[in-house]
């Protein structure tokens, strides 16, 4: 089942392009990581599908209704980017007025309060101004706002922002109880690390247009890159296995071997056998999102902005 | 529900802001204020004293200056009601007005005079206890020597009720303003008319505008109103909610003061006429306008300086510019009427030059019409209030009322509320539109 989905969609704040064409599919179930420089359009798209922002063309479409409206927002959690959650509320107070908007019975935003705040380490600070939150503390709140009507789909906009690391596992494993839950989570983030170890499927957005995208491990995968590692006191033969046409490098301790279109690594493995050499490590080799990331944002052009010359209408 | 969640957000908001108590001290300071002003009837033996008093007074200072040389002592004695026991208004009056001299032939010149000085002296009184019937003063053998002596009869009042009785105020329990003689329904009339158009319509509309011009430029904070508008409400409905959760800060507020001053004054005057009571939905009536304007200038540009202050210019261009010219030129058609009225009641007299019938071309009525029609009625609805009050606590047979009924003969209070009204829609329908088409 779809859950986003849009097609060509694009937007232009006057004469700026923020997202062109984007298409992108998030299936039911899964953690959807969007990656991008900032300016990218990471949160243009969360805001259109939102109906936060209007968009200029395409379509997008959100739970099977265009997005922005207003029936499927109660499947919904966000956590935008620089909230500021208004500080005359409480902890308690700001979930029970956003669960009256959100229709949910008294009884049960009673109930759901403290278990919510329970769990993003708030329960104890329930009862204070939120102004008298530390910045990782709104974080939390603004996590336990966006889970708290029990929604289907969850956006969040840099949730780790501000939050010590003890916090972001706390978060990260709320997170993975979301998935394990059946809920769909929306992520932007620039802290690749995390997004490498929870995301399903990542895309990367440049200049309003996606890049790269498809699951961590298709992406972070390096074809036909070999690392191949020898018992301790035992030489490679380097010489030998580049004259069967491979191309070697030395990466540490063990060695990285390059294989051409149709290579296979078998004859390097027959050859060191019958040298009588032991292989104790042999792996495909991976790249860090990290390294994904920088290489693909270095691929393209430099800046953040792209200006168009003729705006096909002015937004307002 | 979600309306009452908006609305207990709003409040959350304006308790938070310490604006609220002063706006709530500053209430209940005006309610304390009238409160503490009691009313007591005047006694006609006082005041025939307080004019003996001055009169002495006056002449032992300013005496010689007038070539009335004579040192001189008035007193008033034998006071007495021709209605033993009778209420102050159903009683008549007789006492004896005395001018005592230092010797006896001062006093034999002064008695030479004593015809001369009646028909002054009486016009005086007259003028004094203006709500006495028919008083008259005689000349009467003194009693002695040194002494003039006159008598003054009076007969009962017309007024049949207490508060129809001349009293006096007295401020803050203590401070009694004596020269100050209204029946206590005109007292009522005038703080009730003063505070709904002076401190109502315009200090406690001004305060209410200045606390709620906060609340939508708030709600439209980025980072803010994003979590707002991803919750299953539409925006229009949002926006309205949030500008119906204001108004109704206000009406609360509006409540509380005028139902206090309601009370007090009742409490202290026991006149409970309700005509005051419905000044709650004027002043409502009036806020939902200017409230409308924060909105649209809040919509327009998220600050709540730029909703006060056109908000502000809203309120001097149509309420104080356009309301009170049009309430200055609009009467000056009838110029001519109320002249030849006075002429003929021998209060004015006749002119040699023949009054234009209006004082001003017919295009400038045309235009002040017109303008008049298509902008709010704002001073219109004061007006309202005035009327409303007036015929609560003023007897239909006073003058003060028949000429006030005829002033508002003219009005057309439907058209007041219903151009009104409309503004309030179109100004809300505008701020809707835009709040529904804007990227956040
Ligand atoms: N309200 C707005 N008006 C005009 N331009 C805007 C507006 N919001 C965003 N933009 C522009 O759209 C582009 C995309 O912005 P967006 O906020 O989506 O970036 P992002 O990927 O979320 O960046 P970051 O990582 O910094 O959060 C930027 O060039 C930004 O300047
Ligand atoms: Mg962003």
């Amino acid at each position: 089942m779809l859950i986003i989905r849009t097609d060509n969609l694009t937007k232009h704040y006057g004469r700026i392009e923020a997202l062109r064409g984007v298409s992108l599919t998030v299936e039911h179930g899964q953690i959807f990581g969007l990656l991008g420089q900032n300016g990218a359009g990471k949160t243009t798209l969360i805001k259109i599908l939102l109906g936060i922002t209007r968009w200029t063309d395409g379509t997008a479409k959100l739970l099977d209704e265009p997005a922005g409206s207003v029936r499927v927002r109660r499947r919904i959690g966000y956590l935008p980017e620089d909230h500021r959650f208004p500080d005359y509320h409480t902890g308690a107070s700001l979930l029970d007025f956003y669960g009256a908007l959100l229709e949910m019975p008294r009884a049960e935003r009673r109930k759901r309060i403290p278990e919510v705040l329970e769990l993003v380490g708030l329960k104890g600070r329930m009862h204070y101004k939120i102004r008298t939150y530390s910045k990782g503390m709104k974080q939390r709140l603004g996590i336990a706002q966006a889970i708290f009507h029990n929604p289907e789909v969850i956006f969040l906009d840099e949730p780790t922002d501000g939050v010590d690391p003890v916090g972001r596992r706390e978060i990260r494993i709320i997170m993975q109880q979301l998935k394990d839950e059946g809920k769909t989570i929306f992520l932007n983030s620039h802290l690749l690390g995390e997004v490498e170890q929870i995301c399903d499927r990542v895309a990367i957005l440049q200049k309003g247009e996606v890049v790269r995208e498809g699951t961590v491990a298709d992406l972070t995968h390096l074809q036909n890159h070999v690392l191949l590692g020898l018992a301790s006191g035992q030489t490679f033969p380097r010489e030998e296995v580049q004259k069967l046409g491979y191309v070697i490098s030395s990466s540490g301790e063990m060695w990285e071997i390059g294989l051409r279109d149709g290579q296979s690594i078998d004859p390097v493995i027959d050859l060191l056998r019958s040298r009588g050499l032991s292989i104790r490590h042999l792996v495909e080799k991976r790249q860090t999102l990290e390294d994904l990331f920088v290489q693909t944002v270095e691929a393209s052009e430099p800046g953040v902005d792209r200006i168009i010359r003729h705006p096909r209408r002015r937004p307002l | 529900m979600k309306f009452l969640a908006i609305l207990k957000d709003s409040l959350r908001e304006a308790l938070d802001t310490k604006v609220f108590y002063v706006m709530v001290a500053f209430s209940l300071l005006v309610i304390v204020l009238v409160g503490s002003i009691g009313y007591h009837p005047v006694s006609v033996e006082e005041e025939a004293h307080r004019f003996a008093d001055q009169a002495t007074w006056f002449l032992t200072h300013f005496g010689e200056q007038h070539k009335m040389s004579a040192p001189q002592r008035w007193d008033i004695k034998d006071f007495e009601q021709t209605q033993p026991g009778a209420a102050p208004w159903q009683t008549g009056y007789r006492f004896a007005l005395t001018i005592e001299f230092p010797d006896e032939e001062q006093a034999k010149q002064a008695r030479k005079i004593q015809k001369l000085m009646r028909d002054g002296l009486q016009q005086q009184l007259r003028l004094q206890f203006y709500y006495l019937k028919n008083l008259k003063i005689a000349d009467v053998e003194p009693q002695d020597a040194k002494e003039v002596r006159f008598l003054v009869t009076t007969e009962a009042s017309e007024v049949s009720r207490m508060q129809d009785w001349p009293h006096y105020p007295v401020f803050l329990f203590s401070l009694p303003l004596r020269f100050w003689r209204m029946p206590v329904g005109s007292f009522v009339q005038f703080w009730e008319s003063w505070l709904v158009n002076f401190f109502g319509a315009a200090i406690a509309l001004l305060i209410s505008t200045i606390i709620t011009a906060f609340f939508i430029p708030n709600m439209l904070r980025k980072g803010t109103v994003d979590l707002l508008l991803v919750k299953p409400i539409s925006r229009s409905v949002l926006l309205l909610y949030k500008y119906i959760g204001g108004l109704t800060f206000i009406f609360l507020n509006t409540v509380v003061v005028v139902v206090g001053i309601w009370l007090v004054l009742g409490l202290r005057t026991h006149m409970w006429g309700t005509g005051f009571l419905l000044s709650i939905f004027v002043l409502t009536f009036q806020f939902a306008l200017y409230y409308a304007v924060s909105t649209l200038f809040a919509v327009f540009s998220r600050s709540p300086i730029v909703a006060i202050l056109m908000t502000c210019l809203f309120w001097f261009v149509f309420a104080f510019v356009i309301g009170y010219g049009y309430h200055w030129v609009n009467p000056s058609r009838k110029w001519r009427d109320v002249r030849e009225a006075q002429i003929e009641e021998g209060q004015e007299m006749p002119s040699e030059k023949i009054m234009p019938e209006k004082p001003f071309p017919d295009v400038v009525y045309t235009t002040a019409d017109i303008i008049h029609f298509v902008t709010p009625h704002l001073k219109d609805l004061d007006t309202l209030t005035d009327k409303w009050v007036l015929e609560d606590v003023i007897s239909p047979d006073s003058p003060q009322r028949k000429a006030a009924e005829k002033a508002y003969a003219g009005f057309r209070w439907t058209e007041a509320v219903s151009v009104t009204s409309l503004y309030i829609v179109i100004l809300l329908a505008v701020s809707c539109w835009w709040f529904a088409r804007k990227d956040y």
